[in-house]
């Protein structure tokens, strides 16, 4: 059993119940699961999959459909993990992300961890397990059907991976590269042109490589291990091959794999891997990214679970949309690490798309209440699951990514 | 339960409650068969545990109601359960028994809070912090805060399972803050008491008049003699001025003397107490440079009024130099971070108890006379020395290899939560199992002082059972008996409704 890896997380869950249900008005938590939510019974909470880790580890539960169902629930959001974190209730009344940097490096010598339980993995254990075991919803084994076969999970031909970039004039080499994933480049293409033409706008020489795989993340997080696995090792050695200095990605889900995923397959990384949006801060700040046009819009910002709790990247993002002229960034309750995951993480759009679409419909009432036109995020597959929502409610907002908003004041 | 009866029972649930709110699969079953993981490990009773046959979620006392007519009829268990955080099995099936759990967290609702009540009515599902919300929306606070650290855990569970709680020096036991309940008694009747047995009171919640106090019967009694479906809890007003004090004292005598007439006076909020003697090596290693081997009092202090607060302060500073207590420069710096440190919510939850705290360690549920607490502790702490390795494997904090704590977790009336905790590594049999032995020592020895008990029993009435008097467990059976014959009302808890086994 893959899980047998986490039998030590699995054992440390003390069972609170913080990570199913509750409100922390001091650390800006209004509920905490998204899937406990809505189906309200507790197998499928992070404390419900610790305690299924435990019997299935202990021999009294068995694998089963059951299980798998349970296993598959689950965004893979880590708010679970966020309100688990040691101390994170008095870290966030200090006020934050000082004391969150210092605090782990002061307790870890002395012999405390400040992680949480890691339940996500646990989860993402099981689930592997159910992959070896055949016990892997449909639609999740015929998309690393298709990985394996065309290097996404999307049944497209490889070959029309970089069918967006087509007129665009992109090097196939440079120093940097623009790894696209595969929602942008197969789904939301306007977000992979619109980050192509931001870094054409400020004069970043970089490439985009005709031969990028799935960065594994749709795969490590449905349990298919194995396909992932060889993925990121195909992109790796080609990145090396290369000679890639920087890469940047516009996707949270793709800079959540390379940042964490990838090292534990290849071993560190030899070259830099960042995320659009700190990009785009870094550019604005030296004056290379022109923010020309105003564009008199209210915009709130949707956190992407895996770039801001995963990654812990909530601030770039706004910095971004504040330097937009025009721009009134409006946040909504709760927001960043507390912030409510849009339903489609964790392959849940796939596995169980009416869930998923439910989860992202309680959202739509925190977004109204900004009173924002805009709703701005940082991740395609974020993007993609917000058009289908607010879609079916009625299209009461526009959503964007920050990219595109960035090439619209641009002008390019 | 056999199968076909289960199917046939959900069934009839579902036609209560809904389909979806009805589960009686392996998967929700194994869920719900285990609430707090080191509770149920250390207790003795942890192989007794098992699985129940349904999990049901109700959403009205009427609903509550039918289920328990139903299983009456059929003679089957009924286990209210909470947020399911308890540390004594009080929300676990019996292996032998089984039966329906009724996860009572959609019942979750404020029902009623009005100006001038100084009184919130809720469901018992709603969870602490879901309370604390709605009651900072209305500008007041309900006093005590919850257990430490479990702000998913229920106040259904929390009374009925006499939950010592944060703040509870100055605003008492939870329960001491109930004034009014909504019951179902076995029967399926739905009683409600004190002001609310008038048909004529519709919102208005007092609990001592129209004869006898009968809420006290069903708090900390675990569900054994019906579901709490509704309860009013006191409100108080937010304090606007409060500080976190330390001092720090010669020797345990005079810290326990300070402590005692700090509560007695009224001004503590909330406080912890660490007796130097009593600390892990790893501790004492780092508190010595700091404030020396010296005993500590902790807490937090607060006034609704600027000037009596300030007076408040000095009168403290007083009493601690009456027993030569030297004061501990923590006010500013927590009044500049902006925090208060004892009355913290989580210290005793998620990953701050599993990860820094140690892995699973169990709180022994027990309570001691504050001036005898050294009597309640001396023969624990031996206990503990004496079987370090029980403890070891352990990733707690500082690094020590083998940790236990003693902590006085300060309450009203002069009693302190005699705080034992002791982590285990569960993984490793023989290790759980020394573990579970030293717990049962420990809080045998507790017992046997004459000035401890268990403020929450659960299922660990084993404890009692043979030091309780005879006509007081006679009296317990008696009305066990009289309320629910059948026994189905979580059998085991208290030690009742399991006659067949004696």
């Amino acid at each position: 059993m893959r899980l047998e890896e986490c039998k030590q997380e699995a054992w440390i869950c003390n069972h609170c119940s913080m990570c199913t249900q509750t409100i922390n008005d001091e650390s800006g938590f209004y509920r905490v699961c998204p899937v406990y939510e809505q189906l309200r019974f507790e197998d499928v909470s992070a404390r419900g999959h610790n305690t299924i880790a435990f019997y299935l580890l202990n021999g009294t539960l068995k694998y089963s459909k059951e299980v798998a169902n349970s296993t598959y629930d689950c965004t893979t959001c880590a708010s679970c993990e966020e309100i688990c974190k040691p101390m994170s209730n008095l870290i966030a009344q200090i006020g934050g992300s000082a004391l969150k940097t210092l605090l782990p490096g002061i307790l870890r010598p002395l012999g405390a961890e400040l992680e949480p339980v890691q339940s996500v993995a646990i989860v993402q254990a099981m689930r592997a397990d159910c992959v070896d075991l055949g016990l892997q919803p449909e639609p999740l084994r015929k998309m690393a059907e298709s990985t394996e076969k065309n290097y996404n999970p999307y049944d497209e031909p490889h070959a029309n991976r970089t069918k967006w970039a087509e007129g665009l004039d992109i090097p196939r080499t440079a120093d940097t590269v623009l790894f696209v994933g595969c929602n942008a480049a197969y789904r939301r293409q306007e977000i992979a042109v619109s980050t192509a033409k931001i870094l054409k706008g400020a004069a970043v020489e970089f490439a985009v490589l005709e031969d990028e795989w799935c960065c594994g993340s749709p795969m490590l997080r449905a349990g298919n291990v194995d396909v992932a696995e060889r993925m990121i090792k195909h992109d790796v050695d080609l990145l090396k091959e290369k000679n890639v200095k920087r890469l940047v990605t516009a996707c949270a889900e793709g800079y959540m794999a390379i940042s964490k995923d990838w090292p534990k397959v290849t071993g560190a990384l030899p070259f830099e891997v960042l995320h659009m949006s700190q990009l785009m801060a870094e550019l604005i700040s030296k004056g290379r990214i022109r923010l020309k046009r105003r564009i008199n819009r209210k915009v709130t910002y949707h956190d992407p679970c895996h770039l801001g709790r995963v990654m812990g990247i909530y601030d770039e993002p706004r910095e971004v949309l504040r330097a937009i002229p025009g721009v009134e960034l409006v946040e909504m309750y709760p927001t960043r690490h507390a912030a409510w995951c849009c339903g489609a993480g964790g392959g849940l759009k796939d596995s169980n798309p009416a869930l998923a679409l439910a989860i992202g419909a309680e959202k739509i009432p925190l977004i109204m209440e900004t009173g924002a036109s805009v709703l701005a995020s940082s991740c395609p597959f974020c993007k993609t699951h917000f058009v289908d929502v607010i879609g079916r409610a009625g299209k009461l907002i526009e959503v964007k990514d920050v990219t595109e908003l960035v090439a619209e004041s641009m002008g390019v | 339960m056999e199968v076909a009866v289960r199917k046939e029972l959900a069934k009839d649930l579902e036609g209560i409650v809904g389909e979806k709110y009805v589960r009686a699969d392996d998967v929700i079953r194994w869920t719900y068969a285990i609430e707090d993981f080191a509770g149920a490990f250390f207790h003795p009773l942890s192989d007794k545990y098992g699985r129940p046959d349904i999990v049901v979620k109700p959403h009205s006392a009427d609903e509550v109601s039918k289920i328990v007519k139903l299983a009456n009829k059929q003679k089957v268990p009924v286990i209210a359960r909470g947020g399911g955080s308890d540390m004594t099995g009080a929300a676990t099936p019996l292996k032998k028994t089984g039966g329906i759990i009724l996860d009572m967290t959609d019942m979750n609702r404020v029902l009623d809070f009005q100006e001038g009540l100084n009184a919130v009515r809720v469901q018992p599902g709603i969870r602490w912090g879901e309370l604390h919300h709605e009651l900072a929306k209305k500008g007041v606070t309900s006093g005590v805060r919850g257990p430490h650290g479990f702000l998913g855990a229920t106040l259904g569970g929390g009374i009925g399972g006499n939950c010592f709680s944060i703040n509870s020096p100055k605003y008492g036991w939870v329960n001491e803050n109930v004034l009014n309940l909504q019951v179902v008694l076995p029967n399926g009747d739905i009683i409600e008491t004190g002001s609310l047995a008038n048909t004529k009171v519709k919102d208005w919640y007092y609990r001592y008049c129209n004869g006898p106090d009968l809420v006290g019967i069903f708090l900390g009694a675990g569900g054994a003699f019906g579901v709490i479906t509704e309860f009013t809890l006191r409100t108080y007003p937010i304090p606007e001025h409060s500080a976190t004090l330390a001092y720090s004292f010669p020797d345990t005598d005079s810290q326990l003397k300070f402590v005692f007439k700090l509560e007695w006076y009224g001004y503590v909020t909330d406080l912890w107490g660490l007796a130097f003697y009593t600390l892990p090596d790893s501790i004492k290693r780092i508190l010595a440079p700091l404030v020396g081997e010296r005993d500590l009092a902790i807490f937090a202090t607060e006034a609704y009024d600027k000037d009596i607060f300030k007076a408040q302060k000095k009168a403290v500073d007083k009493m601690a130099k009456e027993f030569n207590g030297t004061a501990i420069p923590v006010e500013g710096l927590c009044h500049a971070l902006g925090i208060s440190i004892i009355n913290q919510t989580e210290w005793m939850g998620g990953g701050t108890f599993g990860k820094v705290m140690g892995p699973n360690g169990s709180d022994t549920c027990s309570i001691a006379h504050l001036p005898q607490w050294q009597r309640v502790v001396g023969s624990a702490l031996e206990i503990m020395q004496k079987n370090e390795d029980a403890l070891s494997g352990s990733i707690p904090l500082i690094g020590a290899e083998h940790f236990f704590l003693f902590a006085q977790l300060l309450g009203r009336g002069g009693i302190s939560n005699t705080f034992a905790m002791t982590p285990g590594d569960f993984t490793d049999p023989e290790k759980l199992k020394k573990a579970q032995d030293l717990y049962n020592e420990i809080v045998e020895s507790y017992m046997d002082t004459g000035v401890a008990a268990l403020y929450r029993i659960g299922k660990e009435s084993q404890f009692l059972m043979k030091r309780f008097k005879p006509e007081y467990i006679s009296f317990m059976k008696a009305i066990k008996k009289a309320l629910d014959p059948n026994n189905i009302m979580n059998p085991g808890v208290l030690g009742l409704g399991l006659e067949e086994e004696e």
